[in-house]
């Protein structure tokens, strides 16, 4: 059985940000008005969380995008009282809109805060309406939602694996961040299959993964900068 | 560039830069605009001529406390002098327009500086562009626009 997972080389991370507006596009994301989002209540399932230190002339700016880590051990669907959030065969934690009830538990419970309740019904201007993806359902007002590792191009891929009757190659699915960043710093495939670059890179003595100590067991893993 | 370099094209009257700044590093800005601008294009942004879509405009850039509105990049120590607080609108003002804009405390700003991105419009799509603020001085050389070349205040909105 696949894991799917991913690893992120914060070395070739430039912050340039393509992997949230890739993420936005793919996934139909809603905006929220101005004032909300200052109420910090816009939604970016992928996030290019930035760090500045230092001062003038002296500054430097650390960049790391922050999608859902896909936990093995994820808290989030432990305190759903629907099952509307769970671990999925295939390592991905899914979120299931039609049985959420708003609840906000497993927001509250991630320990990354990757989970976005939906404060409003979402409204798309024509300019967008005309531009949504068909493979993506628009989450409704109350419920939460969560990259989901663009999991319905997994299906997609799975289908026409299967149709040519072959394997699932790892170029074969990708989420949407992981194919347009610039500088192949965000890689994706089974942690678990030695074909695939993950597999090589998660063993990196830079690698790490966030809060580790918590024991969430993140699918996502981050090569540190070297110094 | 390599001091050597540098130095030579000194020597021969040349600067670093590929166009002459009519604000030179040691031009003295006027008393009343003691600000220099320097407008930047943000590379998920388009030129402002275009509506952006919404989702650019809800996160044009890795700070994660910009949205929507156009905001103008300042040192800390400079916005405290002026006793402006992180966040609050300001109006750029040039001898030749102004623009209203959220003030971002940002330590990577040169003290003398305001670091303007351009692309971005009010949510009611009143336009924030601090490239009409330039003096319109073109390089002699190449004829094109001396965009660093405007000296600006800050006022609160």
């Amino acid at each position: 059985m696949t894991r799917w997972g991913m690893v992120i080389d914060l070395d070739r991370c430039t912050g340039c940000t393509a992997c949230e507006v890739a993420c936005k596009s793919e996934n139909n994301i809603a905006t929220v008005s101005p004032e909300q989002a200052d109420l910090g209540r816009a939604v970016s399932w992928m996030k290019v969380v930035a760090e500045v230190s230092g001062d003038f002339p002296n500054t430097t700016m650390q960049f790391l995008p922050r999608p859902c880590m896909h936990c093995d051990n994820p808290p989030c669907v432990k305190v759903c009282p629907v099952a509307a959030t769970y671990l999925g065969a295939d390592g991905i934690v899914g979120q299931i809109y039609a049985r959420c009830i708003g609840c906000r538990y497993c927001a509250n419970a991630c320990p990354y805060t990757v989970k976005y309740f939906n404060w409003f019904a979402p409204e798309f201007p024509d300019s967008e309406r005309e531009h949504l993806n068909p493979d993506v359902s628009v989450r409704p007002k109350g419920v939460i939602e969560k990259c989901t590792f663009c999991h319905h191009r997994l299906q997609k891929a799975r289908e026409e694996a299967r149709a040519e009757d072959r394997e699932l190659a790892e170029d074969d699915y990708q989420p949407a961040c992981a194919e347009i960043c610039p500088t192949s710093a965000i890689v994706f495939g089974d942690l678990d299959n030695p074909l695939h670059r993950v597999h090589t890179q998660k063993r990196d003595p830079r690698a790490m993964r966030l809060m580790e100590e918590l024991g969430t067991e993140p699918k996502v893993y981050y090569l540190a900068p070297r110094a | 560039m390599p001091d050597a370099l540098r130095e030579a094209l000194a020597a021969e009257g040349r600067s670093r830069a590929p166009y002459r700044l009519a604000t030179s590093p040691g031009a003295i800005p006027p008393v009343e605009f003691p600000l220099r601008l320097l407008p930047y294009r943000v590379s998920t942004l388009a030129s402002g001529t275009l509506g952006l879509q919404p989702w650019l405009a809800e996160a044009p850039t890795i700070l994660p406390e910009l949205h929507w509105l156009p905001w103008v990049e300042v040192h800390p120590r400079t916005a405290e002098a002026l006793g402006i607080d992180d966040g609050a609108m300001v109006w750029v003002v040039s001898a030749r327009n102004r623009y209203r804009a959220r003030l971002k405390a940002f330590p990577g700003t040169a003290p003398e500086n305001l670091n303007a991105p351009y692309g971005l419009r009010h949510p009611d799509g009143q336009l924030a562009n601090p490239l009409q603020l330039l003096d319109g001085s073109t390089d002699p050389l190449t004829g094109i626009t001396s965009w660093f070349s405007t000296f600006v205040r800050l006022e609160r909105a």
